[in-house]
């Protein structure tokens, strides 16, 4: 609520201040509409996970008592790691790098980011099939130029599924370090180094530890969305590629075994939020999502 | 500023920062290259996808407009994100207001709950309401996927919208309606005016998040009654015919339209 000084109209009674409490209400349809729509499928779900014609636990004792669940989700955990470092050790030079150029070069190269940051998500992991498939791009050349005999077998490898993560994710976390960076004085650099620092030392004493928060959100924001990916690792990736999203998927499409497909549901949750409450330690979520000003 | 320039120019000049412009690029180039890749291809004259393509055709953009399928499949697709933006858009401006322009106990706790979708893997949501539309037996209706988008696209209308709100400069508001204007009449001439451009902004965030979701439309579409990344999807499954590259093309030519009028916008905002 911004308050102000300024000199309220003479109808006072119908002005402004009585809106202060009429205000909160606009949001009653929104607050429906998800308690509705997210809310309830959320608790559904919680229950249709612990309920089938009675209590049970089904669920959670085959995920628990079954190694192939666990090596899923360490599976799904692992992906999620290496495409945070992955995207992090590319994106951070780049980012240093844009952040450095003129404004003209800036917007333009900012282009090679932003577009695929807009275009959708399954075409860009189409354009990896074509490149990568059995008659894509890379093995019909190395055919042509007879280097292979045979097509090599790109698709359904760990790398395949990487290099989709990384490239589809690789954008979020450019754009999260180059608004950190972007809003970063240069001239602290320049201070270090008229004080006698070393390039290298004012890089690693003065901006690396300014831009942490761009490092935390834009870590934060790919492990999430790569643990929670379903298209890349089901179109990129073979039986030994299986993430938690496609277990999940598998069992409501073949299996129809939806107390399980519940309870994997809510363990992917419950890995989510735990994640979301740690990282909100080091990440001002809410500073992130456009709130306190 | 002489100390500047010399540090400045020195750094440019040396190998470190050769390497990294070398690198920078190089990365920049992987972010577009599949890009590019999809639209040669589109424009290929054979049946198989090769690269570079052996001539000029436009018959798999010919093959996309003359197949009901995918016809049909668009018309979905434009008429769910359409709606999806409206929707998102009355509710999330609602809200925006409620957020900004008040404060009550849990504010942060609504936003946040607000915000949630964009965070909780889109799987979850989409499993969520699967299980809640065959209950509701609203599975595969217009209806069922317009409330799952918006979901998904109401966090960018509040963010768009709520910014915009924060930099608003109520005694505009107040000075209307010292003039004698009605709150209504308030609202309509001076303050939606000046939130145009974030209103419209939000709406095209809004569509593009619609028009681009995969994974709510493939649980909760049918399968006669697909969005376009549904049908892509499907097509991608079973055979890679450029005709997907064609879509694929005219898919993110949509997307960086929408976006580049965002930017447009807010440019000509920022001028007046």
């Amino acid at each position: 609520m911004t308050d102000t000084t300024f000199p309220l109209p003479a109808a006072a009674g119908r002005g402004p201040g009585r809106f202060k409490g009429r205000f909160p209400w606009l949001m009653a349809p929104a607050v429906i509409f998800y308690l509705v729509f997210f809310g309830w499928p959320l608790v559904q779900m919680l229950w249709s996970s612990i309920w089938s014609d009675g209590f049970t636990l089904a669920g959670y004792t085959e995920f628990f008592s079954d190694p192939v669940y666990w090596w899923v989700l360490g599976y799904t955990m692992l992906i999620g790691v290496v495409t945070l470092v992955l995207t992090l050790a590319v994106g951070y030079p780049v980012a240093y790098w844009l952040v450095g150029l003129n404004k003209t070069w800036m917007v333009v190269l900012m282009a090679f980011v932003l577009i695929p940051f807009w275009s959708s998500g399954l075409v860009r992991t189409y354009a990896w099939l074509v490149i990568l498939g059995r008659q894509g791009l890379v093995n019909t050349t190395l055919m042509r130029f007879e280097l292979i005999d045979e097509p090599l077998p790109f698709l359904g490898t760990h790398t395949a599924v990487l290099v989709g993560l990384t490239y589809y994710l690789l954008p979020y976390m450019i754009l999260c370090l180059f608004s950190v960076m972007n809003n970063i004085d240069r001239n602290l650099m320049l201070a270090a180094r008229n004080l006698g620092a070393s390039p290298i030392r004012a890089f690693f004493a003065i901006f690396v530890p300014l831009t942490k928060p761009g490092v935390f959100a834009g870590s934060f924001l790919v492990f999430m969305l790569a643990v929670g990916m379903y298209i890349t690792p089901a179109l990129l990736g073979g039986p030994d590629q299986t993430t938690l999203p496609l277990v999940i998927a598998l069992q409501i499409n073949e299996a129809l075994d939806w107390t399980l497909a519940a309870a994997l549901s809510m363990i992917l949750l419950i890995v989510s939020v735990a994640i979301q409450v740690f990282a909100n330690r080091y990440v001002d979520l809410d500073k992130m999502w456009g709130g306190a000003r | 500023m002489s100390t500047q320039r010399t540090a400045a120019a020195s750094s440019r000049m040396s190998p470190v920062s050769i390497l990294l412009a070398a690198f920078s690029i190089t990365v920049l180039a992987f972010l577009f290259a599949p890009i590019v890749v999809i639209i040669v291809v589109s424009f290929s004259p054979s049946d198989i996808m090769e690269f570079p393509p052996q001539g000029f055709s436009l018959r798999w953009y010919i093959a996309y407009f003359s197949n009901p399928m995918w016809m049909t499949a668009t018309r979905i697709s434009f008429l769910v994100a359409t709606l999806t933006a409206i929707l998102s858009l009355v509710l999330g401006f609602m809200v925006s207001v409620a957020l900004v322009r008040s404060s009550f106990p849990g504010k942060n706790a609504v936003r946040i709950f607000l915000m949630s979708p964009l965070i909780i893997p889109k799987i979850i949501i989409a499993v969520g309401l699967y299980f809640l539309y065959v209950r509701m037996r609203i599975l595969g209706t217009t209806f069922g996927l317009v409330a799952a988008h918006t979901l998904i696209a109401m966090p960018y209308v509040v963010m768009i919208i709520s910014a915009a709100l924060y930099s608003f400069d109520r005694r505009l508001e107040w000075a209307a309606r010292g003039l004698g204007a009605s709150p209504l009449g308030a609202l309509r001439h001076v303050t939606f005016p000046m939130l145009r451009p974030a209103i419209i902004s939000a709406a095209l965030f809004a569509f593009i998040a619609s028009f681009d979701d995969i994974i709510l439309s493939l649980f909760l579409t049918k399968l006669t009654a697909p969005t376009l990344p549904r049908q892509i999807w499907v097509n991608v499954q079973q055979i890679i015919d450029p005709t997907i590259a064609a879509v694929s093309t005219l898919m993110t030519v949509i997307s960086v339209f929408g976006l580049w009028l965002v930017a447009f916008i807010q440019k000509l905002s920022s001028r007046a």
